[in-house]
């Protein structure tokens, strides 16, 4: 029982987005926000870190278009040589379509499996869930009472005058990650 | 909320002034290269068609997109919605330039229209071209000249119309109307737009066909279209008007562009592959025109049209930045005129059995004074008609029932 969590639940994304906006000009250290669905607004008011997947996804589909280039004119100049259609051993339009084949699948099973490991996602993890009403109908924000400890009370009065429909300290064996964390 | 509000553009002395002199120095430009070229009458014929050319479809183009999000349900268009509206005010000018620019002068572009083309017992005798006969002859050519551009005039005007009338009330039945129109004119569009492209431009190498053609054309256009879109939408932002529109849309539009460049890359490629595998002389010969004679403005085509907007737009903060959106779309509507020029010249004047001095055909004018002062003559004229029709109205149109999710619109 070594990580405490304080959950602010709101029902509705309008007053979340008011209040993450306040709680962080107060000063507050907001641990994780989850909502059920995308929140629009929520990422730069939140001072969410833009995610390097994309770039992730820029050099995996690099990599596939070099190998595709490079294996087939190894193995259609040098490994197995044959004539198509009176064409030379070595046709670059004829490789086109197979090397923009590969960088799609290169980007995108890379970045499947970057956005698993980056989130520490398997078929094999069973993570800790704060509160299942998240996916469901409720939008919470976490804060880390491991380092609010003292000042639970504060947090829990300004989140209910700023419209959160039920605060709850939730205590977890896993140590939740934080936004931050999880997005870059 | 903000609520809509309407905001009114008057004609700027700087817009008139640069239209007047784009149009003079252009115009003086493109009559020194008429001088210098009246033994060349193909020369002087397919530049003024394949600009005349671009500049209408880029207008056309710009309704398509306006048309194709009203029947896409599409929210986030609505506050940029009248500059592409204001676009099509230009196909009327350019059908009228090209009914006598084709009256004029399509005997100087089409080889097919020549004399004894068809005829088995002339010298001049073409059996490929007399095949096409059904389609290729002067009859058909003509009516279907004036019923594209008349369609395409008539429904643009009702485009336009239906949507300045929402100005007056808000009225939810002329939102139904503009569907019903917008529906008229896709259909119509995505016909005409192939047919006239195989009649205009696929015609001008009348041994030459394939199937992709009117689609990379169509292409072509929208790039350059939507490309027109962002930069007047930025100019207007940046001279404070459209006051409503933030980074969001901005991205948007580099969106489109980014989209529909990789797209015409695409159709380009494909088109060549096919023609380069199958290896059949009367397909082979386009190319060959294009990369012998034509070699470095073909291949600048691609490095503009391809090259520069996938390295470039391909981040996020480059889409939302004006300035890099700007540069890159200034070069592409550069890009995809050299594109149609490069659709009509290589034939137009491969085909009209030009000899230099020591006997050789001549199959290259390359690009000198005519090829820079018209396009600027015409990007000149377009503007100003441009600009002029978008100070006719409101540049929001604040009645339109998605204006709100225009406004609040995020990505």
């Amino acid at each position: 029982m070594a990580y405490r969590y304080l959950l602010g639940l709101f029902d509705d994304e309008v007053p979340l987005l008011d209040a993450v906006g306040k709680l962080r000009h107060d000063g507050w250290h907001i641990h994780d926000v989850l909502t059920p669905f995308p929140v629009h607004g929520l990422d730069p008011v939140l001072g969410l870190k833009e995610t390097r997947l994309h770039t992730a996804g820029f050099v995996f589909g690099a990599t596939g278009t070099a190998f595709a280039l490079l294996a087939m004119t190894y193995i259609s100049t040098v490994d197995w040589p044959n004539v198509f259609g009176g064409k030379p051993y070595f046709s670059l339009p004829a490789f086109i379509p197979i090397a923009f084949e590969v960088t799609v699948l290169f980007a995108s099973v890379g970045m499947v499996i970057t956005y698993y490991l980056r989130n520490r996602l398997s078929v094999f993890a069973h993570p800790e869930i704060l509160e299942p009403r998240t996916s469901n109908d409720r939008f919470a924000i976490v804060f880390d009472l491991g380092k609010y400890n003292d000042d639970a009370g504060k947090l829990e009065e300004a989140l209910l005058r700023m419209g959160a429909v039920e605060v709850k300290v939730r205590e977890m064996n896993q140590r939740q990650r934080s936004h931050n964390e999880q997005s870059a | 909320m903000i609520k809509p509000f309407p905001e009114y553009y008057k004609l700027s002395p700087s817009v008139k002034t640069f239209s007047f002199v784009t149009i003079g120095v252009g115009l003086v430009f493109f009559i020194i290269g008429v001088l210098l070229n009246l033994h060349y009458p193909a020369r002087i014929w397919s530049v003024l068609f394949s600009t005349n050319l671009y500049f209408t479809l880029i207008g056309l183009a710009a309704i398509f997109w306006v048309t194709s999000q009203t029947i896409g349900y599409n929210g986030w268009f609505i506050l940029l919605k009248r500059i592409p509206e204001a676009m099509g005010s230009f196909v009327k000018w350019g059908a009228l330039l090209m009914i006598v620019i084709l009256a004029l002068g399509s005997h100087s572009i089409y080889h097919w229209m020549h004399e004894g083309i068809t005829n088995p017992a002339s010298p001049d005798y073409d059996a490929l071209i007399a095949g096409k006969k059904p389609f290729l002859n002067q009859g058909f050519f003509w009516i279907a000249t004036i019923v594209y551009l008349g369609l395409w005039v008539g429904l643009i005007y009702l485009v336009r119309k239906n949507s300045l009338e929402s100005d007056k009330a808000w009225d939810l039945a002329n939102y139904r109307r503009s569907k019903v129109i917008s529906m008229f004119f896709l259909v119509v569009f995505a016909v005409s737009t192939s047919t006239a492209i195989w009649h205009w431009l696929m015609s001008v190498d009348p041994h030459w066909l394939s199937t992709l053609y009117g689609w990379y054309c169509f292409i072509s256009m929208f790039v350059g279209s939507l490309s027109t879109i962002a930069l007047i939408t930025i100019y207007l932002k940046e001279n404070g008007h459209l006051k409503l529109v933030n980074d969001s849309h901005i991205h948007d539009l580099g969106k489109w562009v980014f989209a529909f460049s990789v797209a015409w890359t695409y159709l380009w490629f494909s088109q060549f592959m096919l023609i380069w595998y199958g290896n059949i002389p009367e397909e082979t010969l386009y190319y060959r025109n294009r990369f012998e004679s034509y070699q470095i403005l073909y291949w600048l085509t691609f490095f503009i049209n391809f090259v520069l907007p996938l390295l470039v737009l391909m981040t996020a903060g480059n889409k939302r930045n004006p300035n890099v959106l700007r540069f890159v779309a200034i070069l592409l509507v550069f890009g995809h005129w050299l594109d149609y020029y490069l659709m009509v010249t290589p034939g137009a004047v491969g085909n009209a059995g030009y000899y230099d001095a020591n006997g050789q055909a001549i199959t290259n004018f390359g690009i000198g004074f005519m090829e820079l002062g018209l396009p600027t003559a015409y990007l000149g004229f377009f503007v100003y008609v441009v600009f002029t029709a978008l100070s006719k109205s409101s540049l929001v149109p604040i009645n339109h029932p998605f204006v709100k999710e225009s406004i609040t619109h995020q990505t």
